[in-house]
């Protein structure tokens, strides 16, 4: 279960908890009266000052202070949704590797509880392919979070305060566009392109390191397949196929 | 070596902000800080892990001379094309 928890006092708590893995990342929300440097692009930019990754926005920034501790700072009575949103996704892209797992670019579906993950670069379709979709139930068109414990995991990226229910992970697709098929893609060519499709990564060496490391144990639990597909139907009928091959 | 006029240090180096890895007969080279990533052939990622162990110029081509067939000054040819390729990417410093 992936928990989004308010606190009491500013701030609120995040809780992975399966089988083997329990975990609290905590982040505090501060007030304060200046924030560091202006940015250039919206809605955030990413800064390394001394070592120190920080993301700001423009009357918000996030850091870490420690591992599994975060500060969000921001101008306003409270911060926006969208520096919430985007500090979720920095602190999930920063904290998962060292859970053994990471934030991937992706739609999800689900299809007799386990799930599936679309992914790819902006306009290849991951939220079409869930618009279109009759038998699979879409669960994200964005953003998910990937984490082994025990099985692989996909749960739905947390937006809300709540519980997040976790669905056991089958098959990545990598989507095309063309007459449907699926066809398994090489090792190097999936570890690219899932590495391509997880946010922040590249945002120091030894997250980078480590997600190489997590990604290679996940492609060795689960297959990565490229799904070509028209919007005219067809291609759920292939995703079915490989299920109940399975 | 030398490329046109631009005279390089025989000592090479891999970018402090470049990581990479060997899948089988592929090579991944990731520069972080340009956010870049390339697929590499066998002879590729062997040459960057040549250039990782401190082999000279010199000595990899010796090398894959050995572990590949082809004629010397076609290897070497090869390597430094490559080696300059992956210098105007930043993965290489030297």
């Amino acid at each position: 279960m992936l928990t989004l928890k308010k606190l009491k006092r500013d701030g609120f708590e995040i809780f992975i908890q399966g089988r083997e893995t329990r975990v609290k990342i905590e982040v505090i929300l501060e007030k304060v009266s200046v924030i560091g440097l202006k940015i250039n692009d919206f809605p955030y930019q990413i800064f390394d000052e001394k070592g120190k990754i920080i993301m700001r926005g423009w009357d918000w920034e996030t850091f870490k202070v420690k591992r599994r501790f975060y500060v969000i700072r921001h101008l306003g009575k409270a911060p926006s949704d969208i520096s919430i949103h985007n500090s979720l996704r920095f602190i999930f892209a920063l904290e998962l590797p060292w859970l053994g797992g990471f934030l991937l670019h992706s739609s999800s579906a689900v299809y007799r509880e386990s799930a599936v993950c679309f992914s790819g670069k902006s306009g290849a379709g991951k939220t079409t392919i869930l618009k279109i979709s009759r038998q699979l139930k879409g669960l994200d068109d964005d953003m998910n979070v990937v984490l082994y414990d025990r099985e692989v995991l996909l749960y739905p990226f947390p937006y809300r305060y709540g519980v997040i229910k976790g669905f056991p992970l089958k098959y990545i697709f990598l989507l095309r566009k063309g007459k449907n098929y699926v066809r398994e893609v090489p090792y190097e060519v999936a570890m690219t392109e899932i590495l391509s499709c997880m946010p922040f990564v590249h945002t120091s060496t030894s997250l980078l390191k480590k997600s190489m490391e997590v990604l290679e144990n996940i492609l060795e639990k689960i297959k990565v397949y490229e799904l070509y597909f028209l919007t005219n139907g067809g291609w759920e009928e292939k995703i079915l196929t490989l299920f109940e091959n399975q | 070596m030398e490329v046109g006029k631009k005279k390089y240090s025989p000592f090479l180096k891999i970018n402090k902000f470049v990581v990479w890895r060997r899948y089988n007969d592929k090579g991944i080279i990731v520069h972080t800080r340009k956010a870049e990533m390339f697929i590499v052939n066998d002879t590729g990622i062997r040459i960057i892990e040549l250039i990782n162990k401190k082999k000279e110029l010199r000595e990899i081509v010796n090398i894959l001379c050995m572990e590949y067939s082809g004629k010397k000054e076609s290897i070497k040819k090869s390597v430094e094309n490559f080696i300059n390729n992956m210098r105007r990417k930043g993965v290489i410093d030297g």
